[in-house]
């Protein structure tokens, strides 16, 4: 035994000990800058949705200062929604509904727009406008009925 | 002689082990400071973001420009550019800070009236306490009829 020869006189028990402790954290490190950078790319689109939203709520809001001051220069007996069907504020159009409603909706994103719609109050004094629906969806259908999920079936 | 052949290329081996520990401790140290840098960055922008949004939130509940001060009643308040200027310290954990704050959030409010109502324009800003850096800026607008 003792006249046998180890391939690699020159590596002993220390230089197995510090490669393996190098390579722990090496992973470790890399482990850790991976998870830090995909949070902080998470928090980056988080800031853009966040931005995307309060631009698309401000403009809401321009369009309801121009709904109201169209609403007021209609006065009480003309405020009706069919008046200001078809208008433009701001860029968006507005549009009657049925209901006796006046929605539009402003575009906060890619995938999301703000919806809102306001019924005109007829009443002498009061408001002119009240808002029935004033939300965030989703631009496009939801089509996830039709995707196969690759799901474990137990 | 034995006695030499033996210790000398442990020691050897030791010395060289212990500077191939240092450069690669001194690269791993770099890859922890990024991290670290970054995921501090990310938490920071995230409580900047969430005192953004609560403080335009505020502004949106406000029925006319008279509500907001009752609504940033614990703010300091001020006038700068034809503007209402709060001012409110909050820690690091988002709770609101006199003393030692971590973060400073200033609502710069600007009230436009028209016959039909009043637009406010809050122009909400979020800055480090330890640098005074912006860290995060939103803009909110309301429309108060009447």
């Amino acid at each position: 035994m003792s006249g046998e020869k180890r391939p690699f006189p020159w590596v002993g028990i220390p230089s197995v000990l510090m490669l393996f402790l190098v390579l722990c954290l090496t992973l470790l490190g890399l482990l850790s800058f991976l998870a830090a950078r995909s949070d902080w790319n998470l928090t980056r689109k988080n800031r853009e949705s966040v931005l995307a939203y309060y631009a698309a709520d401000a403009r809401a809001q321009r369009v309801l200062r121009r709904v109201d001051e169209a609403l007021r220069e209609a006065g009480p007996g003309g405020r009706s929604a069919k008046a200001l069907d078809g208008l433009s504020a701001e860029g968006v159009r507005l549009s009657a509904e049925s209901s006796g409603e006046i929605s539009f909706s402003v575009p906060a994103g890619d995938s999301r727009q703000l919806e809102v719609a306001v019924r005109p109050e007829s009443a002498e004094g009061g408001r002119r406008y009240r808002i029935t629906r004033y939300r965030l969806a989703a631009v496009g259908d939801w089509d996830g009925d039709d995707r196969h999920l690759d799901v474990w079936q137990g | 002689m034995k006695y030499h052949s033996g210790v000398r290329p442990f020691f050897l081996e030791m010395i060289f082990v212990l500077l191939f520990l240092a450069v690669s401790c001194a690269a791993v140290l770099r890859l922890f400071s990024a991290a670290h840098a970054a995921a501090r960055r990310s938490a920071e922008l995230n409580a900047a973001m969430v005192l953004a949004q609560s403080a335009a939130e505020t502004v949106q509940s406000a029925e006319s420009p008279a509500d907001l001060d009752r609504l940033f009643r614990g703010d300091r308040k001020t006038r700068k550019d034809g503007a209402v200027l709060y001012t409110a310290g909050f820690g690091e954990n988002g709770s609101p800070s006199a003393g030692d704050a971590a973060l400073r959030v200033e609502k710069s409010v600007r009230a436009s009236a028209a016959a039909s109502g009043t637009m406010l324009e809050a122009e909400i800003t979020v800055f480090s306490a330890r640098d005074g850096t912006v860290l995060f800026t939103l803009n909110a607008e309301k429309y108060c009829p009447g």
